[in-house]
């Protein structure tokens, strides 16, 4: 079981463009343990995916520390422990499903091909695409080609894996189902996961720790500890725990102390 | 098959029509009627055939060497951008000058021999060429390339899985452009000096006032370049099964 610990220690990112420049990240900080699932939530332009994109090493932050297992963002990107699935699938569209997740491991080569990388026939069966190795992503519909990018971001054996809003383009009850899945992979896969969204079911459903953001400018503003059991069931989105963590995460976002929000449910 | 119809058709009506205002007298003179340039082709098959094999030779090389020469230049642009605009600038000014012109200085320069009619061919078929390759290799979806660099994809990987195959679509158009100016140059470059090739042939039969076969001549020339741009359509087709963009309702 292959996992490392992610430390994002207060980092902040200026983006310089035509006007004046712009703050999107003001020393963000968070913590995930090893294995762990978190969830990042915050409202639309408060820097979410800005910030997976820095623990991905696609941007660099102007300041602050991001660790992973202890190492920089850099070298955990060239040692291939990072997987990163898109809000599109960003599936090469002139290979075919199999030929798309073996890419990286035609990327990294034999020279240094990682311990214990899954086969990626195993992978597609992980993901329920087995049957359709030799289609191409066209071909597909919207949530297959999304499995076979999260089977394309597994198929290394990353020891931290990253979700932009994956399933975000799909709709409600397609996305109820892959989260279950996604639940699943990520059980066997041992990875730690980082998942970016904009629904706050969503985030409590999944995540052991869910990191509230806030915009301009975007800081990570509360941390929630979701207190419920592993492996997470369609039941317990009824669960009073689900709930509890649901409206502290609401809290969070809507900036409100513990007892107003009292207040505010029982004049609801 | 409902496809070739659909080409073919409106052509084979455009000839009978032809053929029939030419027989009503409706046409002037120097307008032969597609019959007489047919039974002319059937007379002499080996004039046309002769004529033909040196200007499609030259077409064919003059093409293959402007297709390398603009992949590389828009690879080499591709990888450093601060001479992107100077390669651009380069295919235009090479675009702009017109061949007729230079053909003449070339044929000084290089001799009215198959080096000359090449060089020709070349600099009228690169500019769609070019643009084709450096649009094509600038084409890469932005997520695409932060995917790669999620893989720690080195240069060649990122130009190979990604930039090339992103290309192929724009590629394939530049050829498509292309392929009836590399026509159209090895018939100017033979009018520079060859004694063989469509283009002498035409030259010969304007100056006998042979008009006939100088409609042989222009009609071959249409005939060919058609057949090679129908080939590439077809490449392209099998080549770019995954992008639906290229097929056409059938």
């Amino acid at each position: 079981m292959a996992s490392r610990d992610l430390v994002i220690d207060r980092v902040t990112l200026v983006f310089h463009g035509r006007g004046d420049p712009v703050i999107a990240l003001d020393r963000a900080s968070l913590a995930l343990p090893g294995g762990g699932f978190g969830a990042i939530i915050g409202p639309s332009g408060c820097g979410k995916s800005t910030l997976l994109r820095l623990v991905a090493d696609i941007l660099r932050p102007d300041a602050g520390s991001i660790r992973l297992g202890g190492q920089t963002q850099r070298q955990a990107r060239q040692e291939h422990a990072i997987g990163f699935v898109f809000q599109q699938p960003t599936l090469l569209p002139w290979r075919s499903v199999l030929q798309n997740v073996e890419l990286p491991l035609a990327i990294v080569g034999r020279r240094s091909g990682r311990e214990g990388a899954l086969s990626p026939a195993e992978l597609i069966e992980l993901v329920g695409l087995k049957g359709f190795e030799n289609a191409l992503p066209g071909e597909l519909s919207g949530g297959m080609q999304q499995r076979a990018a999260i089977a394309r971001a597994l198929v290394l054996r990353p020891d931290i894996l990253l979700l932009d809003e994956p399933f975000g383009a799909l709709d409600e009850i397609t996305r109820q189902r892959m989260n279950i899945e996604l639940l699943r992979i990520w059980a066997e896969s041992g990875t730690t996961a980082l998942l970016v969204t904009h629904s706050i079911a969503e985030a409590v459903f999944m995540a052991d720790r869910v990191f509230v953001m806030s915009p301009r400018p975007g800081r990570v503003s509360q941390t929630v500890e979701v207190a419920l059991p592993r492996p997470r069931t369609l039941d317990m989105m009824r669960s009073p725990e689900l709930f509890a963590s649901a409206n502290e995460v609401r809290d969070g976002l809507f900036g409100r102390t513990g007892e107003e929000s009292a207040v505010n449910v029982e004049s609801w | 098959m409902r496809r070739l119809w659909v080409t073919t058709l409106p052509t084979l009506m455009l000839l009978v029509g032809l053929e029939g205002l030419k027989r009503a007298g409706a046409l002037p003179v120097f307008l032969p009627g597609p019959w007489q340039v047919l039974a002319a082709a059937w007379a002499h098959p080996r004039l046309l055939w002769d004529n033909l094999l040196p200007t499609a030779g030259t077409a064919t090389q003059g093409f293959a060497i402007a297709a390398v020469v603009t992949l590389v230049a828009a690879g080499i642009a591709t990888a450093l951008r601060p001479v992107w605009g100077a390669v651009y600038g380069l295919g235009v000014v090479l675009h702009a000058i017109p061949v007729i012109a230079t053909a003449p200085l070339l044929a000084l320069w290089l001799g009215t021999g198959a080096r000359m009619h090449v060089v020709i061919v070349a600099l009228a078929a690169q500019f769609p060429l070019l643009v084709g390759a450096m649009q094509g290799l600038a084409a890469a979806d932005a997520q695409q390339v932060e995917m790669l660099h999620c893989l720690s994809a080195s240069r060649w990987q990122m130009f190979r899985y990604l930039q090339l195959p992103s290309a192929l679509p724009l590629l394939f158009a530049g050829f498509k452009v292309a392929t009836p100016l590399a026509v159209l140059g090895a018939v100017t470059a033979e009018w520079a000096g060859a004694d063989r090739g469509i283009g002498a042939m035409m030259l010969n039969a304007l100056f006998s006032y042979d008009i006939v076969t100088v409609w042989l001549a222009v009609l071959t020339c249409c005939g060919f370049a058609g057949l090679a741009y129908a080939a590439w359509s077809l490449i392209e087709r099998t080549a770019l099964r995954w992008n639906r963009t290229v097929e056409l309702p059938t």
